[in-house]
C-alpha cells in the first residue's frame, strides 16, 4: 500500500466519521449539572487576598468524587476501628444511628478546636457540605440497603469531610515518606477548609487591628484576641502585617514558622498545590501579582510539581501548568513592573542580568535553555528571534521535554531511549517499597522498562526473592548480574512494536567492560504478566 | 454568537449559552470518543460526562485553549470509560481474535462500508500511544503542536509516533489483506 492509497482510505473514513449522527441530548447534560448543583450548593465567600474561583470548582468536583468513590481516602485509625465495629448483620437503622452519633461527636470536637460557636461552625461551607454528604448517605442507606462495603465507604467519605488543616496533617501519623497519592490526599483534606478558615479568622481579627498596632506583646492583648491567635496558629496560620500596617493571617504551610513537622514526610511533588492554594494566580492583569522574588519561589514549587508528579491528568495539574506557562511568558516577555525592553526598543540591562542569572541556574531549570537562547542571540546580533517568537506553546514544550527527557533516536534500531536519572532511581525505590507492602501484584502492573530497572535494583539490594519473581524459569542473566547498580547504567530504551517487548540498558562509560549495552527480552508468564525471559546477544 | 461569547455567557451561568456550546462541539466529542474505541451505544453517556466536567472547569479556559481542553477531557473520559467497565482488555482480545471476521453490530450500524469498518477496527488494534496521535492528525486535522498539548508529549514525539502509527497501520492492513486472500 503506498502513501496515496493510504491517505485516500483515511480520507474516506474521515468522511464517514463526519457523517455520524449526534447522540447526546444537551438537555440531559443540563439536568445532570442542575442535579449536582442542588446537591452541592457550595457557597464560598471571596477572599480579599485570593481569587477563589479555581478552588471552588476544584472543591465542587472533589465533592462529586467523594460521592462516587473513596479510593484516595487514607484509612483513619478511628475509621478502621469503626469498620470493625460494623458487624455483618448490622441494620441500616443501626448504622444511621451510629454514623450520626460519630458525626456529631467529631463536629463538636472541631467546634472546640476552632474556638467557634455552634452558629459559626454551621455557617462554614465545608461543614454544610459535610452535612449534606451525611444526609445523602443516610438517604442512600435507606434506599440501597446493605450492599457490601457501602457502610465502610460511606463512613470514610462522611468523616473525612469533617476536616481542619491540622487534622489533615495529623492523618500522616507516624508514617514516613508518603507516596505521591498519599501526599496528595493530605493536600485534598487540607484544602477542604484551609482557605475558608483563613478568611474567617481574618474577619474575626478586624476589630482588634488597633490593639495589634499598639503593641506586639501578645500578653497585653485581650483574652478573646489571644484565644483567636491561638486557634488560628493551631491551624498553621501565621499573623503577618501588610504594607498598610494591617495585620492578617496567612496559611503559609511551606515556608511559615508554624509549618507542620510532618510536612517533610510528604512527596515534594505536591508542594506546588499547597503553594498555589496559598498564592492563587501569580498574575494580576498582565503584570506580576507578587514581587519577582516571591513569584520565582512559587514557580519553583510549581515546576517541581509539574515535572515530578506521575499524575498529569489531574485537572488541578492543568491549572498549575497554565499558571506556570502564563507567568513565565509574562516574565520573559516583560511586564510593566518588570519590563524587558526600553521604549527605544533596546533590551534593558536588568533584564539581561536576569537572563544571565537564569542561565547560571539560579531560577527555573525548565526555562534555562530558553533564557540561554535569548541571551546568545542577543549577544550575536542584538536581536533575539526566540524572544520575539516566544509563545505559551514553547513553554509548554519545555515542560514536556523536561518530563520526558526523551531522546528519540531515528536510526534503524527503532528504540526510544531516555536517560536514567536520580529521579528514576527514586521511582524504582518507591516501586520496591510498594512491592514490599503489597507483594507480587505490584510487579504484575509494571511496564517492561520498570521491570528491568527493578531487576537491577533487586540485584543492588541482594533481594533474591524479587529477582526470582522477575525472571522466567531458565532465564540466564549472564554478565548483567555483575552490574548490580542502577547508577552503572546511563540510558534505557525500549521497543514495544514486537509481540515480545525488548528493553535495552546502556552501560555508562565508566563501567563498560566487555559490553556496552544489554538487550533484554520479556515474555508473558503463565498468568499473562510480563517477566524477563533472556538477554539477547 | 461566537464561541468565546458563548463561553463567557455560560461562565455567567447562562444555561442556554452552554447548550449552544454543547451543540457546537458535541459532534467532535462523540466522534473522537468513537474513534478512541467507545462503543456506539455508550457515546451519549461518555459525551454527557465530558460536558458535565467541562462545565465545572469553564472558568479556567483560555480562549485559544478551549478545543485542546475539550479533547483532553474527552480523552480522560474515554480512559475512565475503559477503566470503569474494564472493557479494554476484553475489547482488545476480541479484536485480536476477530479482526476482520466479525464486526460488532453497533459499529456495523454506524459504519456502513466494509472498508471503513476494517480500517476503523484495525486502528483500534494500535497501541494507544500511536492510535491517539494518528486519530487527531488524520481525522481532526490538529496541528502537531496541538496534538502535543492534548496528549502531553513533546513535539518530536508526536511526529515520530504519527510516522510509526502510519507504518504500523499499513503493515496491519496488509497482513489482514494477505490473510483474506489466503
Amino acid at each position: 500500500m503506498d502513501d496515496k492509497q493510504f491517505n485516500q482510505q483515511m480520507e474516506l473514513l474521515k468522511k464517514t466519521y463526519d457523517r455520524l449522527e449526534p447522540q447526546l441530548n444537551p438537555d440531559a447534560v443540563l439536568a445532570q449539572i442542575e442535579e449536582q448543583e442542588k446537591l452541592e450548593k457550595i457557597v464560598q465567600p471571596p477572599s480579599r487576598r485570593q481569587k477563589p474561583t479555581v478552588w471552588l470548582t476544584a472543591i465542587a468536583s472533589l465533592f462529586v468524587i467523594g460521592l462516587l468513590t473513596a479510593t484516595y481516602v487514607i484509612a483513619q485509625p478511628e475509621e478502621r476501628n469503626s469498620a470493625k465495629e460494623l458487624s455483618v448483620d448490622v441494620t441500616d437503622q443501626k448504622w444511621i444511628e451510629t454514623i450520626t452519633k460519630k458525626y456529631n461527636s467529631k463536629k463538636d470536637q472541631i467546634k472546640r478546636e476552632l474556638k467557634v460557636s455552634s452558629e459559626t461552625l454551621q455557617s462554614f461551607a465545608f461543614i454544610q457540605k459535610a452535612d449534606r454528604l451525611l444526609e445523602y448517605y443516610i438517604s442512600a442507606a435507606k434506599q440501597k440497603g446493605t450492599e457490601p462495603y457501602f457502610f465502610e465507604n460511606a463512613e470514610k467519605a462522611i468523616l473525612s469531610e469533617l476536616m481542619t488543616p491540622r487534622r489533615a496533617f495529623e492523618m500522616i501519623g507516624n508514617r514516613k515518606s508518603l507516596t505521591f497519592e498519599e501526599s496528595f490526599e493530605v493536600y485534598r483534606l487540607y484544602e477542604k477548609s484551609a482557605k475558608e478558615l483563613e478568611l474567617y479568622y481574618n474577619q474575626a481579627l478586624e476589630p482588634y487591628q488597633m490593639q495589634i498596632r499598639k503593641t506586639t506583646d501578645k500578653s497585653q492583648y485581650p483574652a478573646k484576641l489571644q484565644e483567636l491567635l491561638k486557634a488560628a496558629n493551631k491551624q498553621f496560620m501565621v499573623l503577618q502585617v501588610d504594607a498598610n500596617g494591617e495585620s492578617y493571617f496567612v496559611s503559609n504551610i511551606l515556608g511559615g514558622e508554624l509549618s507542620p513537622k510532618s510536612l517533610t514526610e510528604l512527596d515534594p511533588a505536591v508542594f506546588g498545590y499547597f503553594e498555589y492554594l496559598q498564592k492563587g494566580y501569580l498574575l494580576l492583569g498582565d503584570d506580576l501579582r507578587y514581587t519577582k522574588e516571591e513569584t520565582m519561589l512559587s514557580l519553583n514549587y510549581i515546576q517541581y510539581t509539574l515535572t515530578g508528579t506521575p499524575h498529569t491528568k489531574l485537572l488541578e495539574y492543568e491549572v498549575l501548568q497554565q499558571t506556570f506557562v502564563n507567568t513565565w511568558l509574562a516574565i520573559l516577555k516583560g511586564t510593566t513592573k518588570y519590563p524587558a525592553v526600553d521604549k527605544d526598543g533596546t533590551m534593558r540591562e536588568d533584564y539581561i542580568q536576569f537572563l544571565k542569572e537564569m542561565v547560571s541556574g539560579e531560577y527555573s531549570s525548565v526555562m534555562q535553555a530558553t533564557a540561554k537562547d535569548i541571551l546568545v542571540e542577543l549577544q550575536e546580533s542584538n536581536h533575539s528571534k526566540t524572544f520575539t517568537n516566544l509563545t505559551s506553546t514553547d513553554i509548554m514544550s519545555s515542560i514536556y521535554q523536561r518530563r520526558e527527557r526523551l531522546k528519540v533516536l531515528l536510526d534503524e534500531s527503532n528504540y526510544v531511549f531516555t536517560d536514567i536519572l536520580e529521579t528514576d532511581r527514586e521511582q524504582i525505590q518507591q516501586i520496591y517499597q510498594q512491592y514490599q507492602k503489597n507483594g507480587e501484584t505490584v510487579i504484575n502492573q509494571l511496564h517492561p522498562v520498570n521491570l528491568v530497572q527493578l531487576y537491577v535494583y533487586a540485584l543492588e539490594r541482594g533481594d533474591k526473592t524479587l529477582q526470582a519473581i522477575l525472571l522466567l524459569p531458565d532465564a540466564n542473566m549472564g554478565e548483567l548480574s555483575k552490574l548490580n547498580r542502577l547508577s552503572y547504567f546511563s540510558q534505557i530504551g525500549e521497543y514495544t512494536g514486537d509481540v515480545q517487548p525488548t528493553v535495552v540498558l546502556r552501560v555508562d562509560n565508566e563501567h563498560q567492560a566487555s559490553k556496552k549495552e544489554f538487550r533484554i527480552r520479556l515474555a508473558r508468564n503463565n498468568n499473562g504478566y510480563y517477566r524477563i525471559e533472556a538477554i539477547l546477544d | 454568537m461566537t464561541e468565546m461569547e458563548l463561553i463567557e455567557q455560560a461562565r455567567q451561568g447562562d444555561k442556554n449559552a452552554y447548550i449552544a456550546l454543547i451543540k457546537m462541539h458535541q459532534r467532535t466529542v462523540e466522534k473522537f470518543a468513537f474513534q478512541c474505541g467507545v462503543h456506539n451505544n455508550d457515546l451519549a453517556d461518555v459525551a454527557q460526562e465530558v460536558f458535565v466536567k467541562l462545565y465545572r472547569f469553564l472558568d479556567q479556559f483560555q480562549q485559544d485553549r478551549f478545543t485542546t481542553w475539550l479533547y483532553k477531557i474527552t480523552l480522560n473520559a474515554t480512559r475512565d470509560y475503559y477503566r470503569k467497565e474494564q472493557r479494554e482488555q476484553e475489547k482488545e482480545e476480541k479484536l485480536r481474535v476477530q479482526a476482520g471476521a466479525h464486526i460488532p453490530s453497533a459499529e456495523k450500524h454506524v459504519l456502513h462500508f466494509e472498508e471503513d469498518r476494517k480500517l476503523h477496527n484495525t486502528i483500534q488494534l494500535l497501541d494507544e500511544k500511536y492510535r491517539y496521535p494518528l486519530i487527531l492528525f488524520y481525522f481532526h486535522e490538529l496541528k502537531y503542536e496541538e496534538i502535543a498539548e492534548v496528549l502531553g508529549i513533546s513535539l518530536s514525539t508526536v511526529k515520530v509516533r504519527i510516522m510509526r502509527a502510519k507504518e504500523k497501520l499499513k503493515i496491519l492492513l496488509m497482513q489482514e489483506r494477505d490473510a483474506e486472500h489466503g
